[in-house]
């Protein structure tokens, strides 16, 4: 890897703009992870329930966070640490938006603040994520 | 019944075969189209021995539910904070140990009544017995 040190210290993270979730999603998400827990996928169960209507599994906007946050780790970085805390029920037809910041950057270590926002630019989630320097090229 | 009772309940540990095709599907859902967790060519291009298994694939190791979790009326339920600790990556065609272990039980009294907030781990270990991750949950209990 040479003496090249890894950074992501000034410089902007492209925000991840997933595209509007939908019902089938929901289904196929449910299927995927094992989580079928009614208010998710059943509707009518949903609709009389006191959350009046299905919402999406907290984990599929985390798993969108996933994504995004594999993708900033890219091939310098390895993820440590991934903590997210739920803030507001997501819709079908919601548009889920990922952005990071660099909290701070130190001996290699890197503190991220992970958001995912919703079309009304509300935090859905609110994380934080350790990334450290891949120290060899290869898998961990 | 939750109640502090359940604090240091462990589960049985549960073997679980990471798949391709449980990956693949999984990246769908969320539709993720990152190579490294549909193509076997490019992991491997990345010194991977096959396919990645996503940050969060650990959420699909719920195989065998606690009992007290089945018991939970599921729309009095909430997902609070979930955490990830990762020791290393895993991959497809490893075979992995999963133990459940609930760590912290613990009431609050909100605007909106009783709130009973349960803390469980669930730990991943690899064919060499080693520690690979550490996923945190908090579930939230509504009345």
């Amino acid at each position: 890897m040479g003496m090249e040190s890894k950074t992501l210290l000034n410089k902007q993270i492209p925000k991840l703009v997933k595209q509007p979730i939908t019902r089938v999603q929901l289904s196929q998400y449910a299927g995927a992870s094992g989580d079928f827990n009614r208010i998710h996928i059943d509707e009518e169960f949903a609709r009389n329930s006191p959350l009046k209507g299905v919402i999406a599994h907290g984990m599929l906007s985390m798993g969108f966070l996933g994504q995004y946050l594999d993708k900033i780790a890219g091939d310098d970085f390895h993820v440590k640490n991934f903590k997210v805390r739920f803030r507001a029920m997501v819709r079908p037809g919601d548009t889920i938006t990922c952005a990071a910041e660099v909290m701070n950057e130190e001996n290699q270590v890197i503190s991220l603040d992970l958001k995912a926002l919703n079309q009304h630019n509300e935090p859905v989630i609110l994380g934080e994520a350790i990334l450290l320097a891949k120290e060899e090229e290869g898998y961990l | 019944m939750i109640d502090r009772s359940l604090i240091g309940k462990v589960n049985e540990p549960v073997y679980l075969d990471i798949e391709k095709g449980a990956i693949r599907k999984f990246a769908r859902a969320i539709g993720d189209d990152n190579p490294v967790y549909h193509d076997e060519a490019a992991a491997k291009a990345k010194g991977y021995p096959s396919l990645l298994a996503p940050l969060t694939f650990p959420t699909t190791f719920r195989e065998i539910e606690p009992e007290w979790y089945t018991k939970i009326d599921k729309s009095t339920l909430l997902h609070g904070e979930q955490e990830y600790e990762y020791f290393r990556r895993f991959y497809a065609g490893e075979r992995i140990k999963c133990i459940e272990k609930v760590i912290d039980v613990f009431e609050k009294t909100g605007r909106n009544g009783k709130l009973t907030f349960i803390v469980r781990d669930k730990e991943g270990f690899d064919g060499a017995e080693e520690l690979i991750f550490r996923e945190r949950q908090t579930l939230v209990v509504r009345g």
